[in-house]
């Protein structure tokens, strides 16, 4: 993979503000981005995150994760090195890219629901990643 | 190019025995890998009881490639403790804490079909909770 400085990181905010709906973002990659390389979600309520959720997820209207996929399944705690914690996607051409997410929030008997902000970055890469 | 296939099998009967079928599309060639999940417990971290068992299989072969026992979540990710030795991890065991990446079982299945069968039984027969799901994830090439 390049280095840090050639990687653009994005953040991409959803607002889940009530249970069991879910809820669309649509974001345009940074103009300059060529290769997404890799996302990773967060939450301000990571149990909520974990228990409740789950996504489609779509790049140029390309399906990178189909409905119902788990949110925990890309979710890193911080007992992973922070340099290994991007879900790699390999190298997808993004053009004008354009990502589309439907976040569904789903009861679970661990986790009551709470108003809760889920964070979707972004990693892209403006040239190919040299293969190391 | 890769294509990630979820199917959600829900349980509500206890001791169920469910038969199922994943449609593959067309343009799969090999199944590379698999994960499957099971939602809607309560957090549990001192049992390891078994949920149930879980077959897939190619129909025209009638040959199962994968077979898994799958257990109750156990809330105790990296943070397991030994006497004397004192916890280096951050958290308590929370997933969001102390969770690895999730990691899944490599297989390399050509398809044959555009279809692969499962067998699903119920282990928990009622316990813990009245329903539960049990996702699974096929990895495809496409």
């Amino acid at each position: 993979m390049s280095f840090k400085y050639h990687l653009i990181k994005e953040r991409f905010d959803i607002a889940v503000t009530s249970a069991n709906q879910s809820f669309k973002g649509e974001f345009e990659l940074d103009k300059n981005a060529n290769y997404l390389l890799g996302i990773a979600l967060t939450s301000d309520r990571d149990d909520l995150l974990f228990y409740r959720g789950s996504q489609k997820m779509l790049l140029n209207d390309v399906e990178l994760f189909p409905e119902g996929f788990e949110s925990k399944l890309l979710l890193s705690g911080l007992n992973v090195a922070p340099d290994e914690r991007m879900i790699t996607l390999g190298e997808i051409r993004t053009g004008n890219g354009k990502l589309d997410i439907l976040y569904k929030d789903s009861d679970h008997i661990n986790a009551v629901f709470a108003a809760y902000r889920v964070t979707i970055y972004a990693f892209s890469a403006v040239d190919k990643p040299e293969q190391s | 190019m890769k294509k990630i296939l979820v199917h959600t099998l829900k349980v509500s009967t206890p001791g169920a025995k469910v038969q199922l079928q994943i449609r593959l599309p067309r343009n799969v060639k090999t199944v590379t890998a698999i994960n499957v999940t099971t939602n809607g417990f309560p957090v549990d971290s001192s049992s390891k009881r078994e949920v149930g068992w879980l077959w897939l299989r190619l129909p025209e072969m009638r040959d199962v490639f994968f077979a898994e026992v799958l257990k109750v979540p156990v809330q105790e990710h990296g943070n397991a403790t030994f006497s004397n030795i004192p916890n280096l991890s951050f958290g308590a065991g929370n997933a969001w804490i102390d969770g690895g990446k999730e990691e899944t079982f490599s297989v390399v299945v050509d398809k044959l079909s555009t279809l692969v069968e499962g067998y699903y039984t119920d282990q928990l027969k009622g316990d813990f909770t009245a329903s539960y799901t049990v996702n699974i994830y096929l990895i495809a090439e496409t």
